[in-house]
């Protein structure tokens, strides 16, 4: 019960865990692929109309290959700079920040961005260290200085599960008991 | 000649008094007799209701009338059970009655719910053609005229739906063609339906990412108690967190 307590009285600020990291990070996959998906088909269309040609990003190679790993560099970097959180990490409710907690800076950032490939390296031996590490940082947070914390209000969670279970009208018993075990 | 003015009336006023005192008992008798053999359909059907209500200035008629106190005093529900009502409804001009009445005040003045109760509302339903009398109106006007939020506000919603059998309201009207009718937009615009649409939308997106970021916490949790088995460190242990973020959070730490 009273680990149960620490858990609804917040791990906000706390180092976030490999599985809320990863789904987190699926978001920000399945954002940028999307989001590229739908650029790349409207730089299609305009190049259509501009050269009078068929054209087909898919068919251009490296090109292609290289505009993706730009517009994701951007999509990670730029967020990250400004507010220390991705689209993904935003929904997971984690935020980026430097080693002693303070504010991310921009370079940090860039730096985290760019060593992100090297933790997958090796079958993601990098990514690993999450799991290993008592302070739950991976290979591009160590080399950045950085760690990634929970920055979810989980008291205000709460009170808002507690607000709808009295509007339901339901015994909290039950489903409170599950909610409080689970929540940072 | 002063005592003689006097003696005589005297007896004039004897006279009358003994004689309104017989009428008194004659009317006394005679009265319940006559108000029950009087056919109130047949009455009704021979009086051109149209013409009266159109030669009454029904604004100032409303305007005079204690409402609440009119209705304390009446027994709707039998006024209600000896009137073919189908019938004076045909009769009547809805649509121009509902023009020439300030509807909000009436409203206002009306302590509906007490209306409600003493009508057997199923009775009448089953007496009446819906259809038939709100083809005759012009509901988007008399809804635009109507503070909505107000009205509803006031009537106890529940109890009235509660003594009503809605299968059979629904059977007799035509929804569709009564809903064709309707500006939806305009009374939305009136309500706070629209709002509260969104509250409970924003609601149930808060309610699901909570619950989806609980579940990441918890298989967080797992996790890190297999490491620390593995790893051989108490498996109890929490995970901490940056120096400036834990520490400037006492409540956290009393908590533990």
């Amino acid at each position: 019960m009273s680990a149960d307590r620490h858990l609804v009285s917040g791990l906000e600020g706390h180092y976030a865990g490999f599985v809320t990291r990863f789904g987190a990070f699926l978001v920000d996959i399945i954002v940028i692929a999307i989001v590229f998906a739908i650029g790349g088909r409207v730089v299609e269309f305009v190049l259509g109309i501009l050269t009078r040609h068929r054209f087909e990003l898919s068919a251009a190679g490296p090109p292609s290959w290289i505009a993706l790993a730009l517009w994701a560099f951007v999509y990670f970097a730029y967020p990250l700079a400004v507010a220390g959180r991705t689209f993904g990490m935003a929904v997971a409710g984690v935020r980026v920040v430097r080693v002693d907690g303070s504010e991310l800076s921009s370079r940090r950032a860039i730096v985290r961005v760019l060593a992100l490939p090297l933790s997958f390296l090796f079958l993601g031996l990098g990514l690993l260290l999450i799991v290993l590490r008592a302070d739950r940082r991976a290979l591009h947070d160590l080399i950045a200085g950085s760690a990634v914390v929970y920055a979810w209000d989980a008291k205000a969670a709460r009170v808002r599960f507690l607000t709808r279970v009295r509007e339901s009208g339901v015994a909290p018993a039950a489903g409170a008991q599950q909610e409080s075990g689970s929540k940072p | 000649m002063a005592r003689r003015r006097r003696r005589r009336a005297g007896l004039i006023d004897t006279l009358v008094g003994g004689a309104t005192e017989v009428v008194q008992s004659v009317a006394i008798e005679i009265v319940p007799g006559v108000v029950k053999a009087i056919d109130i359909d047949a009455v009704v059907r021979r009086v051109d209701v149209q013409a009266i209500v159109d030669q009454v200035d029904v604004e100032s008629v409303v305007d005079r009338v204690d409402v609440d106190s009119v209705m304390d005093k009446v027994d709707v529900q039998a006024v209600v059970d000896k009137l073919d009502i189908q019938s004076v409804m045909d009769k009547v001009d809805v649509q121009a009655i509902a023009e020439r009445v300030d509807l909000q005040e009436l409203i206002g003045r009306l302590d509906l719910n007490t209306v409600l109760d003493s009508v057997d509302l199923d009775a009448l339903v089953e007496r009446l053609d819906l259809n038939r009398v709100l083809s005759r109106v012009d509901l988007d006007a008399v809804l635009a005229r109507a503070d909505l939020d107000q009205l509803v506000a006031r009537i106890d919603l529940q109890a009235v739906v509660g003594r009503l059998d809605l299968d059979q309201v629904v059977a007799k009207l035509d929804i569709n063609a009564l809903l064709a009718r309707v500006d939806i937009d305009a009374i939305l615009e009136q309500t706070e339906l629209g709002s509260l649409i969104a509250r409970s939308g924003s609601a149930v997106m808060a309610q699901v990412v909570d619950t989806t970021r609980s579940h990441g916490v918890t298989l967080d949790d797992w996790v890190h108690r297999w490491a620390n088995r593995l790893m051989r460190r108490d498996p109890a242990a929490r995970p901490g967190g940056p120096r400036l973020l834990v520490q400037s959070a006492p409540q956290i730490e009393a908590a533990r």
